[in-house]
């Protein structure tokens, strides 16, 4: 009987061991989606339909990258695999991809996913499940604040309102300013950030109720906006919206002669914007300043280069593929920051230390609790070249808005 | 009172695309009782023709629009033949998704032939701007609104005054009492689509200045063409194009002078309230069967 029971004691000890050994070794694995050779990462945007010249270079851009790091022999050894799904812009589509992307295909990492609206939607499946989110193909005001799995990497557009205002002080000394911008998330936190921005320098006085003129995504005809923008005579107008309908603006502004200082967001910052606006304007668009967050030199854009020449030669490089770029780049950094500790808890504290300068954009950092993304932009000019073709050329160094 | 003329005469130059594009949908619906829900598309295709033809091969002006003209002849002539005519004996719900399956097909098309950036395209007329004691026009503007008004005047003349105007009245009321009547019904439908695809180029080729060549170019434009349709009648000529130009100007008018941001709410509400007091629209007649 004695005998027995020490059997049994030597049983359930053993059992004990083994249980807590096997505790032990899960609190040490990896999260999902993470083998010996590869890493799983899941990317949601639009890749057919009318918008799908933005997702076809962004994605480009981003597998151009993982391509490039997995021919170097991946990340401490590890290939990445990116897993693409297409939301055709459509909010339910996007939501349904996330929660594919993290239970079904159990991927690591959500990375660059496309589209504010989709993007927003997703934020409580995203936050309920901890899964660490890199770079957003958008700009609004909730991705800075939505948790710590949220890394947004491209500036918030509020951000680069308050910054707008920042330039239209300092740089072109504005009295009376005016923000023809959109009616959508876009144009609306631009516009916000303006207003904050003038009101932490003290210089809310220079933009009047007046000087806040709406225009709707569709709209052909800007004859309303300029001649309103025209009546206030103001030292700077600011357009916050993106290419079809800013482009429309400064044609319009042509047509009557309206040639005064305007200073556009970094989402126009494109050669692709330039080639449409440009030729229907080509008075009042030399007088168009840009605000950019990517440092774009020939040096700074060679591997990039190099590497769609390599795997995507026939699609175009543009600000978007240059997005993708630095989404897989912003993730990557994370990875070789955390090593081996590749646990989602892992991943974000790796994250909250990092301070990455070696890539297109001129340095992001996260800390606890601080998800600016890319803080710091410079103002770029139209300029026209000897052979008629109109270029950027940065005028200011990069700054930062601090309150 | 400069702007209120600005604001008007761009108003009737952006109401005139409008009215252009809705003149092809109520030919095509007065001929079939079918609504082209791809008449913006076909339009988009062959402004990309016109694009093909004046950037890369670098031709002038008037043989782009003449050669775009020729294109959307055979373009509207090989989509009735190839996707309209087959279905000829299907319902009308039937052939109005057609023209949505249409849409998918021609946007896909466009995306994989030509690209899925944006291009810009010049104006028809490039002379200098014309200031009237501040008011500034443009001649492109003016080519705009004498060509929608010619051509609005034409198509009345040749429902009107002409056999082949008559063919189409008589193929709308009663297919086969006109063929019987020995009008060649199939071809009635094909010169209809014909015309409607040519109207569909001109209205693309000359509003891509405004809204540059690209797949999403004609979308605002075919809805606006659209109620400019419902406003003026689906049963006129006069009507599309006076609904157009009315869309145009109380669109400046009401952003200017009561709001921009509210616009669209205010000036689509007063469409509604006047269809809801006059249903057929503006020019529209109600049709009374005889017992």
């Amino acid at each position: 009987m004695l005998k027995g029971k020490r059997i049994l004691a030597i049983m359930l000890s053993v059992m004990l061991v083994i249980s807590l050994a096997a505790c032990a070794k899960e609190t040490e694995q990896a999260s999902q989606g993470v083998t010996e050779g590869t890493i799983k990462v899941g990317t949601i945007g639009v890749q057919s339909g009318a918008l799908s010249f933005i997702g076809v270079p962004y994605f480009a851009g981003m597998e151009a990258y993982f391509n490039t790091v997995n021919d170097e022999g991946g990340v401490n050894g590890r290939k990445i695999e990116l897993i693409k799904k297409d939301d055709e812009f459509n909010v339910e589509k996007s939501i349904a991809a996330v929660e594919e992307l993290i239970y079904d295909e159990e991927v690591f990492a959500l990375v660059g996913h496309l589209g504010t609206p989709g993007i927003k939607a997703s934020i409580d499946i995203v936050k309920e499940a901890g899964i660490p989110d890199v770079y957003f193909g958008g700009g609004a005001e909730e991705f800075a604040t939505a948790g710590e799995n949220f890394f947004p990497v491209q500036p918030i557009y509020a951000y680069e309102g308050k910054l707008m205002a920042k330039y239209a002080v300092e740089e072109f000394n504005a009295d009376k300013l005016v923000v023809i911008y959109r009616t959508d998330d876009v144009g609306r936190d631009g516009l916000e950030g303006v207003e904050q921005g003038l009101d932490a320098l003290g210089k809310s006085e220079i933009l009047s109720e007046e000087g806040k003129i709406a225009f709707n995504s569709g709209d052909t005809d800007f004859t309303v906006q300029i001649q309103k923008a025209k009546s206030l005579d103001p030292d700077l107008v600011i357009l916050y919206g993106l290419s079809t309908g800013v482009s429309g603006i400064l044609k319009e502004a042509e047509k009557v002669g309206f040639n005064v200082p305007m200073l556009t967001t970094y989402s126009n910052a494109d050669a692709s914007f330039l080639a449409v606006a440009a030729p229907g304007a080509p008075n009042v668009i030399k007088n168009l300043n840009v605000l950019g967050w990517l440092e774009v030199t020939e040096d700074s854009l060679e591997p990039l280069n190099t590497a769609m020449a390599k795997y995507f030669p026939d699609t175009p490089i543009n600000a978007y593929t240059m997005a993708g770029w630095v989404a897989a780049e912003t993730f990557v950094a994370g990875l070789n920051e955390v090593g081996d500790n590749l646990s989602w808890e892992g991943y974000i504290e790796g994250m909250n230390g990092l301070q990455f300068t070696t890539g297109l954009a001129p340095e992001i950092t996260y800390s606890e609790g601080v998800r600016q993304g890319v803080t710091k932009m410079a103002m770029s000019r139209v300029v026209q070249e000897n052979d008629g073709s109109y270029v950027f050329e940065q005028v200011t160094d990069f700054k930062e808005f601090q309150e | 009172m400069a702007v209120f003329f600005q604001n008007v005469i761009a108003g009737l130059e952006t109401g005139s695309l409008y009215a252009l594009a809705a003149l092809g949908l109520v030919l095509i619906f007065r001929t079939s009782d079918v609504i082209n829900f791809a008449q913006g598309e076909m339009a988009m295709f062959s402004s990309f023709i016109a694009y093909q033809l004046w950037k890369p091969l670098g031709l002038p002006y008037p043989v782009v629009f003449i050669g775009a003209i020729l294109f959307a002849i055979l373009f509207g002539f090989l989509v009735e033949r190839i996707f309209i005519r087959p279905a000829s004996k299907a319902s009308l719900v039937s052939k109005m998704i057609i023209t949505l399956g249409l849409i998918m097909i021609i946007n896909g098309s466009a995306s994989a032939l030509f690209g899925i950036d944006s291009y810009f395209f010049r104006k028809a007329l490039t002379a200098d701007n014309i200031d009237v004691r501040g008011v500034i026009i443009q001649p492109n503007a003016l080519f705009i609104i004498t060509i929608t008004i010619a051509i609005m005047a034409v198509l009345f003349y040749l429902i009107r005054k002409t056999m082949m105007g008559i063919s189409i009245r008589a193929t709308a009321q009663n297919e086969t009492t006109a063929k019987l009547m020995g009008i060649p019904v199939s071809r009635v439908y094909s010169m209809s689509w014909i015309i409607a695809t040519v109207l569909g180029a001109i209205a693309g080729i000359l509003i891509a200045p405004t809204t540059n060549i690209s797949t999403t170019m004609m979308t605002e434009v075919h809805l606006k063409s659209f109620i400019a349709a419902v406003l003026g009648g689906f049963g006129s000529f006069i009507g599309p194009v006076v609904g157009g130009l009315i869309i145009g100007v109380l669109d400046n008018l009401v952003g200017m002078y009561i709001s921009l941001t509210w616009k669209t709410v205010i000036v689509y509400g007063l469409l509604i309230v006047t269809l809801v007091i006059k249903p057929t629209g503006l020019f529209g007649k109600v049709h009374r069967k005889k017992v």
